[in-house]
């Protein structure tokens, strides 16, 4: 910490005394200025500038920018109200990142971008992979399956087009096709908006929106760095106009990290093992595991040990302007990637592959008051390399037409749409393995859903905005329309104090696998070197409800003086109708008493519930931007929040199945002791008849056997009737239908997988136009990632999170421009090199180094 | 825990302190007015004494405006700015910016100042319509003016090529 501070000082101090220097350069037109350029302008510059410049001015920053420093403060908005507007008048909680934020900080990906924005937890878990929510309710269900600790609340946008993973929820951020350098700025939003975007809007919403060529001019740019630990990074675009009316612009991007270490944590004992000790680890904590066969596939299924990303893109975007109220623009682009990160499946590291081959196709049309988009993206996905479950190909579909019509001050908006998801495994498999359901889905189905949907903003006198948005989503699967919708006030105290209130009701939307799946997964397959075989059946329910959001919002935002921007918001989050990954019943097929006692087969069943847990959460986010001058301009944010979740049911899968094999076992144990006592009973005839004395347990037992009730009786014939082989079942005691029978069994907690407090701050300082300083910092408070593991139960009752200390990430880029807008640079991240893990069971995350240039023609 | 509070304390004491401050927005409307000025010419008894510049209702315009008036001048002539809460207050002015509260009351604007070298520069819609000059509006987000040339030069003012080329012109 000392150090921490001891740095900052150094950086604050270097701060003050450059503050004086000055370096006066001549100004070029300003017809030629970039946004940035325009926005170093003085008031006297403006002052002096012709009505023809003043306009230029006044336009590119729109009617409410103020003199210099607004353009950083108060950027245009799109995605809170579908329209243009200036971030202070934005309805919702918005925070925009813009391209020089995001070029000059340094980040390295889109979720390390996410680390400017307030109301954001963003861990690394592996170099180059993230997990990212919004605001919160993570690992929900807690002490459930790995999947859960995806942030399937949230909704991540490119230009508009959903990248949602439907499979299980959650995004696969190396998935998406773009890189750094095609982003003009990120949007994101806080807060239940899916009235407005549609389902999985829950948490809040992220919309990339690519960058559109300024001009016809041939442009093009490379940026390339390389530093510690194999990490580089590429990105390029050309962009070009053709004849008079369509631009094009196409670019590429790779990234390539690795582990700062290349051993593993082990769920059964918590200890760390390389991963060729693996297997002997495994016997260690229990030798009756000693040949399971995904610790003996791991060279399959995690080929190259150090690897934590490797990933590329490229994409094409054109653009047709036919006039100023009709343009279209369409964007194409594949990917491909590799990374190591948390699994979607309970296995026994916290670790395994990811592949994914995709392609897109993505239409948009304004005409007029309409607005059209339509696209499609397909692909491979092997979510769990080597695990031929987990082979996927999904193709999704969406389409949607937006109509804007304007009636003196009231503005309607209304739409439709349609969004559609299809998963595919059954081209990975042969039908003899559909047929033993060796797939997720052993098929192709789909989730599809038909929206409606209207938007009205009322500016009802010039203080009071009132917005109302309502939406309609006939889902096929589960068969139901659910309704969702967002009031909006927002009350101008004067142009400069603006006070908002929002309540919203959002939903997740369906999963495949949630709904679908059909997966017998051979957890212990036949001829496991004398293990009994176990078969998990994995079944989806087609009639979930879906998780569901109620959301009261305050906010307030200031500009008390033009270089400063006050964004405040408390919110209030109510959940419910969470979904539950439960075992319902057990069966042992073929259980033999005669020759000898033999159990060949097992299954569990495994199947998706709604719980009566609910979730309730209060926080405050804050931010303030300060822009000193042109020079040093200053952003902090901080969000403070508590959870309280309601009837948690605290037992995992492996208490479950623990209690279905008790009670199983239980049934053996008692037919087995009928059997005994019989046989007892009957050599004890046997002896008697022959003259033989009988042993004293011989005629205990006959004397047992004849105290036999007639039921016990009738167990025996039945036992001998089946030839000595019989099934056993046992169903879930605790949940029946989805409900917990004992409300002892239920209990009111906090959720600890949410830090309390987490924000950021940066400082971006250009002491001349040649140099760029950005210094940015990320903190989290310590929180706790609870996982199903029978193992990580043990020591503590039912539950022992696995804790995330606090960390404190100091990044730091330094750029020198030596031509036009081309420079070179260094970029640090987490240059103190704090060493802790920022997610459960994850790899430790160290400091990156980095040397680098940016290249324009 | 107690870092926490302090810090959330803090913000909490920023938030409200800033409460009471205030600003103004209208910045480029006024730098507009001022360059309508610049392309302007006013007839000979109009050269003389301060430019006057009067702004009708309360728009913080006015107050825009004198900052700019405070440091420039329209050729010779220093300029003032004088605020009007209604159109019988109106005193001799070489510009009258009408505020949007007040759009309604052009109609008689035009009649009280009619035989004046008076420009009326509104911003509300129709405005042109009833009798002003220049009229400020919003195409999207962009600031455009409507500008009609007739009605300038019936009250004896010249303007500039430039000027009408970069407004909308409705006659």
């Amino acid at each position: 910490m000392k150090k921490i501070y001891t740095l900052l000082s150094l950086l604050a101090l270097f701060l003050i005394l450059s503050g004086n220097l000055t370096a006066q350069e001549t100004k070029k037109p300003v017809a030629e200025m970039s946004k940035e350029e325009l926005s170093t302008l003085t008031y006297q510059d403006l002052m002096n500038l012709s009505l023809e410049d003043l306009m230029t001015v006044a336009n590119k920053f729109g009617l409410s920018a103020d003199e210099i420093l607004e353009y950083f403060l108060n950027k245009d908005v799109t995605s809170a109200s579908k329209r243009a507007e200036k971030s202070i008048n934005s309805p919702l909680s918005t925070t925009v990142v813009s391209r020089d934020e995001i070029l000059k900080s340094g980040v390295n990906s889109i979720p390390e971008a996410l680390r400017l924005v307030p109301g954001i937890i963003v861990r690394e878990k592996t170099p180059g992979n993230f997990d990212v929510h919004i605001r919160g309710n993570d690992n929900m269900p807690p002490n459930n399956m790995f999947i859960y600790t995806e942030d399937a609340m949230s909704l991540v946008m490119i230009d508009g087009r959903p990248v949602y993973n439907y499979s299980f929820g959650g995004t696969f951020w190396e998935t998406l096709p773009i890189g750094l350098n095609d982003i003009e700025r990120i949007e994101v939003i806080r807060g239940a908006s899916s009235a407005l975007y549609g389902p999985n809007a829950v948490m809040g919403t992220i919309n990339i929106i690519t960058r559109i060529p300024e001009n016809k001019k041939v442009n093009a740019d490379v940026s390339a760095q390389i530093g510690n630990n194999s990490s580089r990074t590429v990105n390029g675009s050309v962009s070009f106009g053709i004849k008079s009316k369509l631009k094009v612009r196409v670019s590429g991007n790779y990234d390539h990290f690795e582990r700062f270490e290349d051993d593993y944590y082990v769920f059964g004992n918590g200890q760390r093992y390389s991963r060729s000790r693996l297997d002997t680890a495994v016997q260690y904590w229990d030798p009756t595991r000693k040949k399971l066969p995904v610790m003996e596939d791991i060279e399959n299924r995690i080929p190259d040990a150090s690897l934590s990303t490797n990933k590329y893109g490229a994409n094409i975007f054109l653009f047709y302007d036919v006039n100023k109220d009709i343009n279209f623009s369409l964007a194409s682009g594949v990917q491909s990637s590799e990374v190591q990160t948390s699994p979607m499946g309970n296995i026994e590291i916290p670790f395994s592959d990811r592949l994914s081959d995709s392609r897109y196709i993505d239409l948009r049309a304004k005409i007029h008051g309409f607005q059209f988009q339509a696209n499609h993206m397909y692909g491979d996905q092997d979510i769990e390399r080597s695990n031929l479950g987990w082979y996927i190909s999904p193709q999704i579909m969406n389409a949607s037409l937006d109509y804007e019509k304007t009636f003196g001050s009231l503005v309607l908006r209304p739409g439709i749409s349609y969004q559609g998801a299809i998963y595919d495994d059954s081209k990975h498999m042969t039908p003899q393995q559909q047929a033993d359901k060796l797939g997720f889905l052993n098929g192709a189905p789909e989730l599809n859903a038909v929206a409606g949907y209207l938007r009205a903003d009322y500016k009802m006198h010039e203080k009071l905005r009132l917005i109302a948005a309502i939406r309609a989503d006939k889902y096929n699967v589960p068969d139901k329309t659910y309704f969702t919708y967002q009031f909006i006030t927002s009350y101008d105290i004067n142009s400069k104090n603006v006070l908002r209130a929002v309540y919203s009701r959002a939903n997740r939307g369906p999963f495949i696998v949630d709904s679908y799946a059909n997966y017998d997964w051979p957890v212990i397959p036949q001829n496991s070197d004398g293990m009994i075989p176990y078969t998990l059946k994995w079944r989806g329910n087609q009639n979930l409800e879906m998780p569901m959001i109620d959301m009261f919002e305050l906010g307030y935002r200031s500009q008390p003086i033009k270089n400063i921007m006050i964004d405040i918001e408390a919110f209030y989050n109510y959940t419910r109708d969470i979904n539950y990954f439960l075992p319902d019943s057990m069966t042992m097929t073929d259980v033999y008493f005669l020759p000898s006692f033999m159990v060949t087969k097992t299954s569990g069943n495994v199947q998706y519930y709604n719980m009566d847990i609910t979730s309730k959460q209060m926080g405050i986010t804050a931010n303030i931007s300060v822009a000193l001058n042109e020079k040093l301009k200053l952003k902090a944010f901080a969000t403070y929040q508590h959870t309280k979740l309601d009837n948690v049911y605290p037992k995992s899968l492996w208490n479950n199945f623990d209690e279905l094999k008790n009670q199983i076992s239980a049934k053996i144990t008692a037919d087995g002791t009928l059997l005994t006592i019989a046989s007892g009973a009957a050599s004890y005839q046997a002896k008697v008849a022959n003259g033989i004395t009988p042993t004293a347990q011989e005629i205990g037992m006959a004397q047992a056997y004849a105290a036999f009730t007639p039921q016990q009786l009738s167990r025996l014939g039945t036992i001998a009737a089946s030839g000595y082989k019989l099934t056993y079942s046992a169903g879930n005691k605790d949940i029946v239908d989805g409900v917990v029978v004992d409300s002892a069994l239920v209990s009111n907690t906090t959720n600890q997988a949410t830090p309390d407090f987490f924000g950021g701050f940066s400082v971006d300082y250009s002491p001349t136009k040649k140099i760029n300083m950005y210094a940015s910092t990320y903190f989290y408070s310590v929180h706790s990632i609870i996982m199903n593991r029978k193992e990580a139960t043990v020591n503590n009752g039912y539950w022992r999170g696995f804790d995330i200390d606090p960390k404190f990430i100091v990044n730091l880029k330094i750029s020198y421009n030596i031509w036009k807008t081309s420079s070179i640079f260094i970029n640090t991240r987490n240059l103190l090199g704090s060493d802790k893990h920022e997610f459960s069971y994850a790899d430790k995350i160290k400091g990156t180094y980095m040397i680098g240039m940016n290249f324009n023609f | 825990m107690k870092k926490n509070r302090t810090i959330t304390a803090m913000l909490l004491l920023f938030f409200v302190g800033s409460l009471t401050m205030s600003a103004q927005n209208e910045k480029f409307k006024a730098l507009f007015v001022y360059n309508f000025i610049k392309n302007i010419e006013w007839p000979e008894n109009y050269k003389q004494g301060d430019m006057v510049i009067g702004v009708l209702g309360n728009s913080s315009v006015a107050k825009e405006l004198e900052t700019i008036t405070a440091t420039q001048k329209a050729g010779n002539q220093s300029m003032k700015v004088k605020v009007f809460s209604s159109v019988e207050e109106i005193t001799n002015c070489h510009l009258i910016y009408v505020s949007p509260s007040k759009g309604s009351s052009i109609a008689q604007l035009v009649s009280k100042i009619s035989g004046n070298s008076t420009l009326i520069v509104s911003d509300s819609k129709g405005a042109i319509q009833q009798g002003s000059a220049i009229n400020f509006m919003l195409d999207g987000d962009k600031l455009k003016f409507e500008i009609n040339k007739t009605r300038i030069e019936q009250k004896g003012l010249k303007v500039s090529a430039s000027l009408l080329n970069l407004g909308i012109q409705t006659n």
